[in-house]
């Protein structure tokens, strides 16, 4: 009796001692905790497509980063007076709304990033959970392009104008994601990191990317019994998401902001040039066709990297047909003239815009970029992309950082693409600039290039369209408060 | 014989021993030879035997005297013969002689003789039946006394509610040992048969009191801990509406933080708070008052298990036992990072043995509406203050003549005598009923009890109740050194708000307006809706709060709940008891309300959502939970001298918890109240709802040595697990030590008069407390369930977390006196505390790269000092006539020591977007300092107030960064007296409570006299003290000058209460012979008061959305 007492008290004691901590640990029904969504592939797939939902968010590319903040930096829209986004056109910083526009868009941003953070700080030591070839690279590879993305943005809005890197803000690199106050780097350890990101990235995706094996025709019809079968459909649709060309795309646009033409030209270059397995080149120049035929106004075939938003066609209702709120003029003048030239040929400006009537009777001039086909019969007419990076801003590029006879080929197919003479760019590099710049600030007009595009060369006044008599051209931004903090 | 003593065991009934009897009777026969002589009168033996069998003998003693022998035959064989020779001697003598050196010995009883071997005399021993009834030194009888046989194996016997016990002894020499808690162990011959047994009370009765900590039972006179007990007895004096204010009534502090708003509300659950509040409530829980009430709530301990306050509630009063607050860290340690805020330990009735009693109470509540607080203005008065407010007078002809004409259309109603106390509508005299049962019984091995009680709280607004229906069965088993029990409760509950809604909107309302048309029938709006002229007035008219009343709507919920406890308790060896414990608790909580299209609150939906009007709110609450513990305990004397006890305990629990709830709206017709009647959901709604899941585990031990009944410590130390924390702090120690010194035991004190008792006491240790979300500490991810990217679903991380976050901690520090003096007529209960949180849960700010703003992380302390006194008088102590006053002074300093930055800025912010925040915690201040601007009173040449910068410049305009902390509601002492009288059989006991220095604000004065318009009524206040002209001297603004009066120290007053919480008179029908005679055994009425008054220095409208209540009860007790 006694021996047996013994052995229950003895069980009673340790039984309980053995599985404290698996007990303690429980699991949320509405959330998941980090190593319990981490311990599948699945798993990984969600975080990062959760990544990309933010980017869509409107305080990032879904608005403020595209059509709305960042244009309103270059009065890309007609504003009422004593709004913010008449302070945001007069480069009124100080303003607590002008401030809590760019604080928006920068802890967004920094949201991004610390959403891809959270997988690139999981992946590698969990890479025996990916089963599916390929999918491993993929994600951290996309990971890392989101990364450098997102920082070269937070860069280019909030950071130095490149020429003169040491007079500006110094911004934090992200890389891990924690509770420890980030510190803010200067811009050439910052720029390092970046261009590390991306040369990750590439070597990831070089050679398992299905884009540069297949069409985009190819890449939208995964199907069991077509060309291109991937193990798992999340392989497939890869213009929609970080891809090969897209981080060859970006690195282009970074050595351009950093001023390393050579390079820039090379992965331009590299994009212009990629063909298909038919030796049809990988990305088309859009047509007047695509916008009139197809109603493709965003030009889908240019995109390396454009971000799906299903809900495009109801927020192009509200911001523009419905509202006008992003509208430029109530008549088509003030494009055609001051954006366009009065070609009369431009395909832009030829169909991308047009004319409404509001339900109060009032006139806009506004953007059909973003209005895509309401319900469209099949993905071949799916357009509901939000421009990320584009085949024009390579050609863009070569214009400017190829040697002259050479750039001067890919500006006359890029303006015969545009329908508009070929005209011949300036010897002058500083013309030469100033020429793709009103090029940039006609292709790129609701994209959120043209302020970088300005910044970047520290373009004055005289050659920024549209500022405000009023404004005075401030390119650097101070950094939010939100950031400034202490405790 | 085992068989004899477990068949034995408790009964206690003649009926059984006498059944008992004849079976030992039978048995004899079975193995005997009967012999039967003739009976022959007056015994005179004459013998004369040489060495003669003794069967021989004894057949001529037979013979001679007619006395039956009962013998088992083999005994015989091993006689001696026997040689004799007497002559007319008794049967005595004879017997005598014969037996003399035989190793038989004999009985005679009557006319039997009983022979038996020597060895074998238990086997036909004649057991006797002793009787007899355990009283009090006056002469109460004492139930639950326990009896015993001195020496005797079998297990001791209680008596029974009347103090009576039976129990068989061997024989009429064996000695009955009586003891009882608090009363010294007496020993009585069972000779005397029926015996009386007054008991003397030992001359130290507390040091003989149990402490039940829920955990471990400890003795007081050897506890360090800061405790009250409070006997069920008690709790019935002291009140009559639940349990908790009868507690708050005895000790004040177990303090209920009146809520101005929400008065007398059966349905609302009060705020509790012991020696002040120890948290403070997080960012996102500022707005929230609920979540804030919460955060201070002790813990609530039922039999071991935790429990919640709305159980406290709701429980059957009739099944509570005792119960202790438990409230220094020597006490609370046990508890580890549930003690902070203090413990409750709800003890329940343990079945009793004896024959099934049944206990039956009564009560008839009665609650009427305490509106002696509100002032209003008359119909001729408001209307003439409207008119010299200038309401209606324009300068503009076409605006001016409507507005002339609507004020006479309202001087003709006042003319008419429209006089309507809208006060009185939504509020009526509650009758509420309360039925108890409770049958109990069994013997010493089984026990059960049964218990039942159906509760009607009827509220003071009209049909706002609460009906809860409680059952109980509790059965009890013990075989050998193994006790067993079971406790299944049973509880349903509904509650319904008054469909008259807010009682504020009716004290607003124009006395000038009636209710009802000529007819009789309710108006749907209140003033002339015949023509337009109103529209100069009012945009649209106000609506009638009444009308709503009239349709069919309800807010009601129904609650159910089963908690099943399970016990058992095996002493393993001496001194040593093993205890096992599990309770299930499963609750479910449904909300229903429901509003039809014709409800006032659609009134302004456009034409375009007629078929929204009308909606439905459903909600649901699951909860499922359960509690094990595993418990031993050891307690030892050595030497007299030491005693010393150990105890170990283990407690794993596990809570799941869901609440969800979505609506449904377009009801166009009001009998159709079913939610799928619904048209549609709500518009852009979806289900929403809140899920949680804890696990918590704690290892406790517990160490006391005792010296010689002088010194003593005491050690508690444990280790707390809990789900709810930092992966990397899981657990955390909390611990608690104590010593204490009985100066009554040393030589010097004792056996003086004077000084019958003084313990002293002090202790230290560390409690938390984690009223906190369940998942906050973790990195965790959620789904987008209304966002997606292409056609692939996405996850997102809901905030950093903190793997490091932990419990915040109480360092607690007590020292206190127990005391007794002038031969126990005056008790004293001192203890002085310094309480200092630590590690508040609080939001810290991180640069917006990092991805959050914040993070939750252990910062912040706050700090609560004070004492509390309580000293108790018997000023008359005689037998028939006793009266005792109870005095407890009770201070309590709070002061936040420190914030995060985080904290501040969001309060900062929720200031500058102008959220109405009830309280502001800042560093260096209590958490309930008043924070207004300072005033420095009207401009008597203006007319304006002026306002106080931070400057220290008077200003006119009032600015929210000049903030500061104007006194502070936390009253400087507060406290109750109470006092009980006793004559014979009748009790009468009242308790008083106060409070002094302490401040509040105003919120009549600033909404109801300083109003910001008089188109609703107002306090009849409004003409006095107010500004005219220049060179006034007035504490109120001009009449005309109607701006928003923001917050101002100008209303913040003094404010000094006192109030009759409670009397309570009783009758005792005990000695009363017509009572006795109807068959009962126990039989009381009782009449109670609740809130019979109340003064206060501050005039202010009190129970605002519900009315505050007087209560008035009668009760019937009886048992039989």
């Amino acid at each position: 009796m006694k021996k047996f007492s013994l052995i229950i008290l003895t069980l009673l004691f340790v039984l309980p001692f053995t599985s404290c901590k698996k007990f303690l640990e429980v699991v949320p029904k509405t959330e998941m905790p980090q190593h319990v969504l981490f311990s599948t592939e699945g798993g990984f797939k969600d975080a990062l497509t959760g990544a990309y939902i933010q980017m869509k968010s409107k305080s990032a590319y879904g608005e403020a980063m595209t059509q709305t903040t960042i244009e309103w930096l270059v009065s890309s829209w007609d504003v009422t007076a004593n709004s913010t986004p008449q302070r945001i056109g007069l480069f009124n910083f100080a303003d607590a709304g002008v401030e809590d526009s760019f604080s928006a868009i920068f802890e967004q941003e920094y949201r991004i990033i610390s959403s891809v953070n959270a997988i690139l700080a999981q992946i590698d030591a969990k890479k025996d959970v990916f089963t599916t070839p390929g999918m491993y690279e993929t994600i951290k590879a996309e990971a890392l392009g989101i990364r450098a993305y997102c920082h070269l943005d937070l860069l280019r809005l909030f950071g130095p104008i490149p020429t003169a890197p040491t007079n500006g803000n110094m911004l934090a690199y992200v890389t891990t994601l924690t509770n420890t106050p980030t510190t803010r780097i200067p811009f050439e350890a910052y720029k390092a990191a970046l261009l590390k990101d991306l040369t990750d990235a590439e070597a990831l995706l070089k050679d398992i990317d299905p884009i540069t094996k297949y069409t985009l025709a190819e890449l939208k019809s995964p199907s069991v019994t077509g060309n291109f079968n991937p193990t798992d459909t999340y392989l497939a649709f890869r213009y929609l998401r970080i891809n090969y060309y897209a981080i060859k795309g970006l690195q282009a646009r970074a050595y351009l902001w950093f001023g390393d033409k050579q390079k820039a030209y090379e992965n331009a270059k590299l994009v212009i040039d990629a063909k298909n397995a038919d030796s049809s080149p990988k990305f088309r120049l859009g047509t007047s066709a695509d916008m009139t035929t197809q109603k493709d106004y965003v030009l889908t075939s240019e995109h390396l990297f454009g971000l799906y938003d299903f809900d495009m066609y109801n927020k192009y209702v509200v911001n523009y047909s419905g509202s006008g709120i992003l509208k430029k003029g109530t008549a088509a003048t003030t494009i055609n003239t001051s954006l366009y030239g009065n070609t009369g040929t431009d395909i832009r400006e030829a169909n991308m815009w047009e004319l409404l009537t509001l339900s109060n009777q009032a006139k806009v001039y506004v953007p059909k970029k973003y209005l895509p086909i309401e319900k469209p019969s099949g993905i071949g007419q799916d357009f509901k992309q939000i421009p990320m990076i584009r085949l024009s801003e390579m050609y863009l590029i070569v214009s400017e950082t190829a040697p002259l006879a050479e750039a001067q080929t890919y500006w006359a197919t890029f303006r015969t693409a545009r329908n508009i003479t070929a005209s011949i760019l300036p010897a002058d590099p500083a013309q030469q600039q100033f020429e793709v710049l009103k090029e940039i600030r006609k292709e790129f007009y609701a994209e959120g290039q043209a302020f970088f595009a300005y910044k970047r060369i520290n373009a004055p006044k005289a050659n920024f369209l549209f500022a405000p008599s009023a404004a005075t051209v401030n390119y650097l931004l101070p950094i939010p408060k939100s950031e400034l903090v202490s405790n | 014989m085992n068989f004899y003593t477990t068949f034995n065991r408790g009964k206690t009934d003649h009926v059984y021993a006498t059944i008992l009897l004849k079976l030992r009777l039978t048995f004899i026969i079975l193995i005997t030879v009967i012999l039967q002589a003739s009976a022959t009168s007056y015994a005179q033996i004459t013998l004369n035997e040489k060495a003669a069998p003794l069967e021989q003998v004894i057949q001529k003693i037979r013979k001679q005297t007619g006395y039956d022998f009962f013998y088992s035959a083999s005994i015989l064989s091993n006689a001696k013969p026997i040689t004799l020779k007497v002559n007319n001697v008794s049967v005595e003598e004879a017997l005598k002689a014969c037996f003399a050196g035989q190793s038989i010995t004999y009985t005679i009883e009557q006319k039997t003789i009983i022979l038996r071997s020597a060895p074998e005399r238990v086997l036909v021993t004649r057991a006797i039946v002793v009787t007899g009834q355990v009283l009090d030194e006056n002469g109460k009888p004492i139930p639950g006394a326990s009896v015993k046989v001195k020496g005797s194996k079998d297990p001791a016997i209680a008596t029974d509610r009347d103090g009576n016990f039976k129990i068989i002894a061997n024989s009429e020499d064996d000695l009955i040992v009586v003891s009882y808690v608090g009363y010294e162990t007496k020993e009585v011959k069972a000779s005397k048969s029926p015996l009386t047994i007054k008991m003397v009370v030992a001359e130290n009765k507390m040091d003989q009191v149990v402490i039940s900590t829920g955990i471990f039972k400890k003795v007081d006179k050897s506890f360090t801990g800061a405790s009250v007990t409070v006997t069920a007895k008690e709790l019935q004096q002291f009140g009559n509406r639940n349990l908790i204010t009868s507690l708050r009534n005895i000790d004040p502090s177990f303090n209920i933080v009146e809520s101005n708003s929400f008065g007398s509300n059966p349905n609302r659950l009060p705020e509790i708070q012991m020696r002040g509040n120890s948290s403070l409530p997080n960012v996102d829980q500022l707005t929230t008052d609920e979540v804030r009430v919460g955060l201070n709530t002790p813990l609530i301990i039922l039999d071991g298990f935790q429990s919640t306050l709305q159980k406290m509630l709701d429980i059957n009063e009739n099944e509570v036992e005792s119960i202790t607050l438990l409230k220094d860290a020597a006490a609370t340690a046990i508890y580890g990072s549930r003690g902070s805020n203090g413990v409750v330990v709800i003890t329940t009735k343990s079945p009793q043995a004896g024959k099934l009693r049944i206990n039956f109470k009564s009560d008839l509540n009665i609650e009427t509406p305490d509106l002696t607080n509100y002032n209003v203005l008359k119909s001729r008065e408001k209307l003439e203050l409207e008119l010299k407010a200038g309401y209606y007078n324009n300068a503009r002809a076409e605006v001016d003549l409507p507005l002339k004409r609507y004020y006479n259309f309202v001087l003709n109603e006042v003319n008419r005598g429209v006089e309507t106390d809208w006060m009185a509508i939504p509020v009526n005299t509650g009758v509420g009923q309360r039925h108890n049962i409770r049958l109990e019984g069994g013997d010493q091995s089984f026990r059960y009890s049964a218990s039942a009680q159906l509760n009607d709280i009827k509220g003071v607004m009209k049909e706002s109740n609460r009906t809860t229906f409680n059952g109980a069965i509790t059965l009890a088993y013990t075989y050998k050194n193994i006790k067993f029990r079971n406790n299944l409760q049973v509880s349903q509950g509904n509650s319904a708000e008054s469909p008259y809604g807010k009682f504020s909107d009716f004290t607003r309302l124009n006395p000038y307006w009636r209710p009802y048309d000529d007819k009789g029938n309710v108006l749907k709006v209140l003033g002339d809706p015949s023509n337009f002229d109103y529209t100069s007035y009012w945009n649209s008219l106000p609506t009638n709060p009444l009308y709503n009343a009239t349709l069919n709507t309800f807010d009601k919920s129904e609650t159910s709940e089963i908690i099943n406890n399970f016990s058992i308790e095996w002493t393993l060896i001496k001194d040593l008891v093993v205890r096992g414990q599990l309770g299930l608790s499963k609750k479910n909580v449904q909300y229903d309300a429901f509003r039809p299209a014709d409800h006032t609150f659609f009134n302004n939906y456009a034409i375009a959502d007629v078929f929204r009007k009308g909606d439905y709110k459903y909600r649901v609450n699951n909860g499922l939970g359960y509690d094990g513990s595993f418990n031993l305990a050891y307690s030892k004397m050595i030497n007299v001298k030491h005693v010393i006890f150990a105890g170990f305990d283990f407690n794993i629990r596990q809570d799941k918890n869901s609440d969800y709830s979505f609506i449904a709206e377009g009801f166009p017709n009001a009998n159709f109240d079913f939610v799928t009647m619904g048209l549609q959901y709500a518009k852009d709604g979806k289900p929403f709802g809140t899920e949680s899941f804890t696990r918590a585990l704690g290892f406790t031990s517990n160490v006391n040595y005792t010296y010689d009944n002088r010194y003593f410590v005491d050690a508690s130390f444990r280790v707390d697990g809990s789900s709810q924390f930092g992966g990397n702090k899981r657990f955390a120690p909390f611990w608690s030590t104590g010593i204490g010194w009985n100066l009554h035991n040393e030589k010097f004190l004792q056996d003086n008069k004077f000084v019958n008792r003084l313990k002293i006491r002090g202790s230290a240790g560390i409690t938390g407390s984690q009223n906190f979300k369940a998942y906050q500490a973790q990195s965790t991810y959620g789904y987008y369930t209304n966002d997606r990217y292409f056609n692939w679903l996405g996850s997102f991380l809901y905030g950093l977390g903190n793997e490091d976050l932990q419990w915040q901690q109480t360092l607690k520090y007590n020292i206190g006196t127990d005391a007794e003096f002038l031969n126990r007529r005056l008790k004293l209960n001192a203890d002085y505390y310094i309480e200092k949180t630590n590690d508040l849960v609080s939001f810290v700010n991180l640069p917006a790269s990092n991805g959050f703003t914040s993070y939750i992380e252990n910062i912040g302390s706050l700090k609560n000092k004070g004492y509390e006194i309580k000293a108790t008088g018997f000023l008359i102590a005689r037998p028939k006539l006793t009266w005792s006053i109870t005095s407890a002074l009770i201070h309590n300093r709070n002061e936040i020591l420190e914030t995060s930055k985080a904290y501040e800025e969001a309060q900062a912010s929720l200031r500058s977007s102008q959220v109405d925040i009830n309280k502001i915690y800042v560093k260096g201040y209590s958490s309930n300092a008043i924070w207004v601007v300072p005033s420095l009173g009207i401009d008597p040449s203006t007319g304006k107030e002026l306002y106080l910068g931070k400057d220290g410049l008077p200003t006119y305009t009032w600015n929210a960064n000049n903030i500061a902390a104007v006194g502070s509601t936390d009253p400087k002492f507060f406290g109750n007296i109470s006092t009980m009288l006793r004559y014979k059989d009748f009790t009468v006991n009242a308790s008083f409570a106060y409070t002094y220095g302490g401040q509040m604000y105003n919120q009549t004065l600033s909404s109801k006299v300083e109003a910001v318009d008089y188109k609703y009524n107002v306090d009849s206040r409004v003409y006095d003290n107010r500004w005219q002209k220049p060179g006034d001297i007035t504490a109120f603004k001009g009449l005309l000058v109607t701006g928003i009066t923001p917050k101002t120290s100008r209303f913040v007053q003094d404010e000094n209460t006192f109030r009759l919480q409670n009397v309570n008179l009783q009758y005792d029908f005990r000695s009363s012979q017509f009572v006795k005679h109807l068959g009962f055994q126990a039989f009381s009425v009782a009449a109670n008061m609740a809130d019979v008054f109340y003064l206060s220095t501050i005039r202010q409208e009190r129970g605002t959305t519900y009315p505050f209540a007087k209560q008035f009860s009668l009760t019937l007790n009886a048992t039989f």
